[in-house]
């Protein structure tokens, strides 16, 4: 009896605690991509906007990195970063999955 | 002890530590893939409306119900403004993100991976993003350490979710990000000399000792407390958000829901 009641209290204290991550509109992708997800969704694969990204380098306008003096890097950090709006790419990029995971991936489709 | 009240906790905090979910790069989609799409889009547009070359950008992967109190985000990174080749060779400008993401094989080691604010959001519970945007200057040098992988030398693979920021033992994602920031300010990868720096001037979100915290300690192996005295202190977006508004180091700290809202937090 007091094993149910200990276990009782125990479901009413952690009731709370259920969550709702497995509520979603899509279940675990296991094999397929999410670059697969992406591509057969209507509205995106009809504008054929998925891409895969390879490698980002970041824009940096002032010269080569600790080569800019003080007094100079005051101006060139102030012409370079400031509240103009930048261009972005209307593209969806997404990045793909570590080698191992492509690999598991290909072995578990075949 | 009983071993029907095992069978219960184990069942109760396998949901339970959903609640604590850390940082993880994910295939599982929880929202429609096209609202996904328009939202991270749209991130990255308010962020270039604003010209931001470098900004700290944040998501919700658990249900706002089972944060700690004071704690909105569960996933905090770095973005910046980027040149970016695509598998075809084409060129194009967007914003790349930095993460501190869990390894999938063993969630207690961690690794420093870029990807795109699609990825970014693809697990979020909700679509809502935490947007702190530094000062100009501050967004160079954010920019300068990350050309120079100096916020590679800053990364310490021993992950805890709620790894205390004020010593090195361990580094969750949001810990890492102070990290990135404080080395930039101080032009410094001296880790001894950012932690003492980090006690000197930064606040971090005290998180109370809880029963559900404790079990979740002995179920979890990413969750400890063994870097932390009698009290558990933790980084937070928010407490990042604050730090820089304290040393007039940012010029937007707000929320963006997913209709467009921009809530100030400043």
């Amino acid at each position: 009896m007091k094993s149910i009641k200990l276990t009782f209290a125990l479901i009413v204290l952690f009731s709370s605690s259920i969550s709702l991550a497995n509520s979603g509109a899509s279940e675990n992708i296991s094999a397929a991509s999410k670059y697969s997800v992406l591509s057969v969704s209507h509205g995106i694969k009809a504008s054929g906007q998925v891409v895969s990204g390879v490698v980002a380098v970041p824009l940096i306008i002032v010269g080569q990195v600790g080569s800019v003096s003080l007094e100079a890097g005051e101006t060139l950090m102030k012409n370079a970063i400031g509240s103009e709006e930048l261009v972005i790419t209307e593209l969806t990029i997404t990045a793909d999955p570590a080698p191992q995971r492509v690999m598991q991936n290909t072995v578990d489709e075949k | 002890m009983n071993i029907l009240i095992k069978i219960v906790i184990l069942v109760l905090l396998a949901n339970t530590s959903d609640a604590l979910a850390g940082s993880r790069s994910t295939n599982k989609l929880f929202l429609d893939p096209e609202e996904v799409v328009k939202f991270s889009k749209d991130v990255e547009k308010y962020a270039a409306s604003k010209g931001a070359r470098a900004f700290i950008i944040s998501r919700l992967g658990t249900p706002k119900s089972e944060l700690p109190k004071g704690i909105h985000f569960t996933h905090t990174a770095v973005a910046v403004y980027s040149t970016i080749q695509l598998s075809g060779g084409k060129s194009v400008q967007g914003y790349a993100i930095h993460n501190l993401y869990q390894d999938g094989e063993d969630s207690k080691f961690s690794s420093i991976l870029v990807d795109y604010p699609v990825d970014f959001f693809w697990g979020a519970l909700e679509l809502k993003a935490g947007i702190i945007i530094p000062t100009p200057e501050l967004q160079q040098l954010l920019v300068e350490n990350i050309v120079s992988s100096k916020h590679l030398d800053l990364h310490n693979p021993n992950y805890s979710l709620l790894s205390n920021p004020f010593n090195n033992q361990f580094q969750n994602c949001t810990e890492y990000i102070l990290d990135v920031i404080n080395a930039s300010i101080y032009q410094t990868t001296d880790k001894q000399q950012l932690k003492a720096n980090t006690q000197a001037h930064f606040k971090a979100k005290r998180i109370k000792r809880s029963l559900k915290l404790l079990l979740g300690r002995i179920l979890k192996d990413d969750l400890t407390a063994k870097d932390h005295g009698r009290k558990i202190y933790t980084t937070t977006f928010t407490t990042i958000g604050e730090y820089l508004q304290n040393n007039n180091l940012s010029n937007d700290f707000i929320v963006l829901d997913k209709d467009g809202t921009v809530t100030d937090l400043m």
